[in-house]
């Protein structure tokens, strides 16, 4: 049978006693108080925790103390956590994308600047917004949420 | 297991429409995203393709579960093989800004990473350091505490 953190995860009497042993080790015993569980149930979990490499025993006198190893929870958010960067990567990427079509079309498009004639084709709105999006952006990596700033005019863009 | 998923946002100055046909039409796709040959934003519609990455074929499977033209697309997403079975969905949202884009990547427990070493985060060295620092707060955030 496979031990390795995410099956020591996989339960929430166990998620519930890495919780519960974080911040200070315990005694089995007053971990199984924490829960209606029997205490054989909890020191099932427990060995099967153990078998993880998540938490270890240690013995004080008459009692058995349990501590969690947390360096093996980073397993899991460094799992979780290549994504977070792929997704921010992936999203800087679409940004830059837009912006670049964005520009390329403000380029094709009759530009104010350019052509002395009234553009009565081109939506103002296109036109005004453009420039300000013209110099690609370098890939942002905050991993917040990004508001890209909004011209100074507050036409609508239309979608062609 | 309780759910281990990404969920990621941005906004970009540009109209719903534009950026669904950013996220929805493979000649796009390809140019800030994955190598997709096919796709088509059909609840059903499957597509197989192989992203070429460190040196390593990552081949991927996609179906479309989900699809509210220009607001919302899911789709399952497996690398065929390997374990497990992720879900993806991108959700449009218009606001004064443009359009807010929140990317939802659910399941991801579901790869075992231990399982797959060309998955494995020692292939992924950015970003995480901090994360050891602040382990035990990830994971709180990651599983709810009853």
């Amino acid at each position: 049978m496979r031990r390795d953190v995410f099956q020591a995860i996989a339960d929430p009497t166990r998620r519930e006693i890495i919780n519960l042993i974080a911040g200070r080790p315990l005694p089995l015993n007053s971990i199984a108080e924490n829960f209606e569980v029997s205490r054989p149930a909890i020191s099932k979990h427990i060995k099967i925790l153990t078998e993880c490499g998540i938490v270890t025993i240690h013995s004080r006198g008459r009692e058995r103390y349990c501590e969690a190893q947390l360096q093996k929870l980073s397993e899991v958010t460094q799992w979780i956590e290549h994504f977070r960067v792929y997704w921010n990567q992936k999203l800087d990427a679409l940004g830059e994308f837009l912006e670049k079509e964005a520009a390329a079309k403000a380029a094709t498009a009759p530009a104010k600047a350019l052509v002395p004639t009234p553009a009565k084709t081109a939506p103002p709105a296109k036109t005004l917004s453009a420039p300000a999006k013209t110099p690609p952006a370098p890939a942002k990596r905050t991993p917040k949420n990004i508001q890209h700033k909004k011209p100074a005019h507050p036409l609508k863009k239309n979608k062609k | 297991m309780e759910k281990q998923q990404v969920i990621v946002e941005r906004t970009y100055d540009v109209s719903p429409g534009r950026l669904w046909e950013a996220i929805t039409d493979p000649e796009q796709m390809k140019q800030w995203y994955l190598p997709v040959e096919e796709f088509r934003p059909e609840p059903g519609f499957e597509t197989a393709f192989d992203h070429h990455a460190r040196g390593k074929v990552f081949p991927h499977v996609w179906k479309v579960t989900e699809v509210i033209p220009n607001e919302k697309i899911s789709y399952d997403w497996r690398y065929p093989g390997f374990p497990g079975n992720s879900r993806v969905t991108f959700e449009l949202i218009s606001d004064e800004n443009g359009t807010r884009i929140k990317v939802t990547h659910e399941g991801l427990e579901t790869f075992e990473g231990d399982k797959n070493p060309d998955l494995s985060p020692e292939n992924f060295t950015q970003g995480w350091n901090q994360f050891i620092g602040n382990r035990l707060k990830s994971f709180l955030e990651m599983v709810p505490a009853h």
